[in-house]
């Protein structure tokens, strides 16, 4: 106690010792050392204290990263979009002879065949795989028959000009004509051209089977992005195939297809001129 | 600081204002020499000024000012040779070399008057015990807080704290 009371002397007369103080020009000094450091290095924006030191990094890396990843997605979709949507055809004009005009994919070789067919499978993924399979059927039995002299009325350009080889006769070509009976829509026929390529090439039976299983297989492949490119077929274009259908006599297809259209495109307007050809009768 | 470091010079003038007086004393009767005192004063209070964007309030604010004011009077004891106190050669009575060149015979006589006795006193302490003395009593700092500035622990600071103390009256009764 006395120890502690002695302590607190000592204190009181300590503090009773001269107060020095530094000299002006120091004060003045530091002071303006102070000044000048807030003019050179203003205020942070976000206080650095414990944890919040990290936030403004951390957060600022994740923007980066996820801006990334997202850019990243988004063309990768796009690139898909753009591979799978095939550009609209231009719409078939009639030739002289009765026989549409042929687009530009309908002279190329058979060795481009793969990517048309691509882009046609796109147009036509609505067929479904049964009456496909039956009109190749059909279609191979035609060609055991001798080639019809009638040369077809509908347009070339509903149908799927990439299923004959740019190397064959008119005559010969003529006979790929479409049966009015193995209904088949002529947007599916797309991805037959491949195997009707090969079967072109080669006569045996067993090996246009086999050209139908690649084919097949080719078709499976190409199936979603023909989803995707569905999504994507423009009313005109839709209305082509309808008026094909009808000119074909494939009325229950047409009147199918009428109904999806008028789903998809309720307030569309068919124009005047084709109004008749795609009506359901 | 807080309001310094987000912007206020205001602040700094006031924080300046209530602590120059204190630590220009704690290190002018630290180092018993001037104009060594005031180069010190201002290099501490420009670490001050640097440390601004990076202040955080971990402690009292006294508390983080009389640690850089330490860390600077190490640096300077360091480059004038002097070694660094241990609290077993303090207790074991042995004298610590000083950098005190005033501390005579002739001189502790003279403060045997009043006040200038307890000057002396003070300045013939051990730099350990003369920084713990003076952090206590310029400062106002608690054990603790002697303990947290200078980096080490409270039963060390306390002891120091305590032989100043005993020092210092023996000098006064003597």
């Amino acid at each position: 106690m006395a120890e502690h009371e002695h302590d607190d002397e000592i204190g009181k007369r300590y503090r009773e010792l001269a107060r020095e103080e530094p000299p002006r020009a120091v004060d003045d000094a530091i002071l303006a050392a102070a000044r000048r450091e807030l003019e050179t290095r203003p205020a942070p924006l976000v206080a650095p204290t414990g944890r919040r030191r990290w936030m403004f990094p951390v957060a600022a890396a994740a923007v980066i990263v996820l801006s990334a990843v997202v850019t990243l997605h988004i063309q990768r979709e796009q690139t898909d979009l753009e591979l799978a949507t095939a550009p609209p055809p231009s719409p078939a004009t009639p030739r002289k002879d009765g026989v549409a005009s042929p687009q530009p994919r309908v002279e190329a070789p058979t060795g481009n065949a793969l990517p048309k067919q691509s882009e046609e499978e796109a147009s036509g993924r609505k067929e479904a795989a049964g009456p496909a399979r039956e009109r190749r059927q059909a279609e191979l039995q035609s060609r055991a028959k001798p080639p019809l002299s009638v040369p077809s009325p509908v347009p070339r350009a509903m149908e799927t000009p990439s299923r004959e080889a740019p190397s064959r006769p008119a005559g010969e070509a003529r006979q790929f004509a479409p049966d009015p009976a193995p209904a088949t829509p002529p947007a599916a026929a797309a991805p037959r051209a491949p195997e009707a390529a090969i079967a072109a090439r080669s006569a045996p039976p067993a090996a246009e089977r086999d050209a139908l299983v690649d084919a097949n297989r080719a078709r499976a492949q190409l199936g979603s992005a023909a989803k995707r490119a569905d999504l994507a077929e423009t009313p005109e274009r839709m209305l082509e195939r309808l008026a094909a259908l009808r000119r074909e006599g494939r009325h229950k297809e047409a009147d199918d297809l009428y109904a999806e259209f008028r789903r998809r495109f309720p307030e569309y307007r068919i124009p005047e001129p084709i109004r008749e050809q795609v009506l359901p009768r | 600081m807080l309001e310094y470091r987000d912007g206020a010079v205001a602040a700094f003038e006031a924080l300046y204002a209530r602590h120059k007086g204190p630590l220009f004393r704690f290190v002018l009767r630290s180092v018993h020499e001037r104009g060594k005192a005031e180069e010190l004063h201002q290099d501490i209070w420009m670490r001050v000024i640097e440390a601004r964007a990076r202040y955080q309030p971990q402690a009292r604010f006294t508390t983080w000012l009389y640690t850089i004011a330490h860390h600077r009077l190490v640096d300077h004891w360091r480059r004038g040779g002097l070694r660094v106190v241990s609290l077993d050669d303090e207790e074991a009575g042995i004298e610590e070399p000083h950098a005190n060149p005033g501390h005579n015979p002739e001189r502790q006589a003279e403060a045997r008057q009043g006040l200038a006795r307890l000057l002396e006193a003070v300045a013939a302490l051990p730099p350990a015990q003369c920084e713990a003395f003076l952090l206590h009593e310029e400062a106002g700092l608690s054990v603790e807080e002697i303990a947290q500035a200078t980096g080490t622990n409270a039963e060390a600071a306390k002891s120091r704290l305590r032989y100043a103390l005993a020092k210092l009256r023996k000098a006064l009764d003597g």
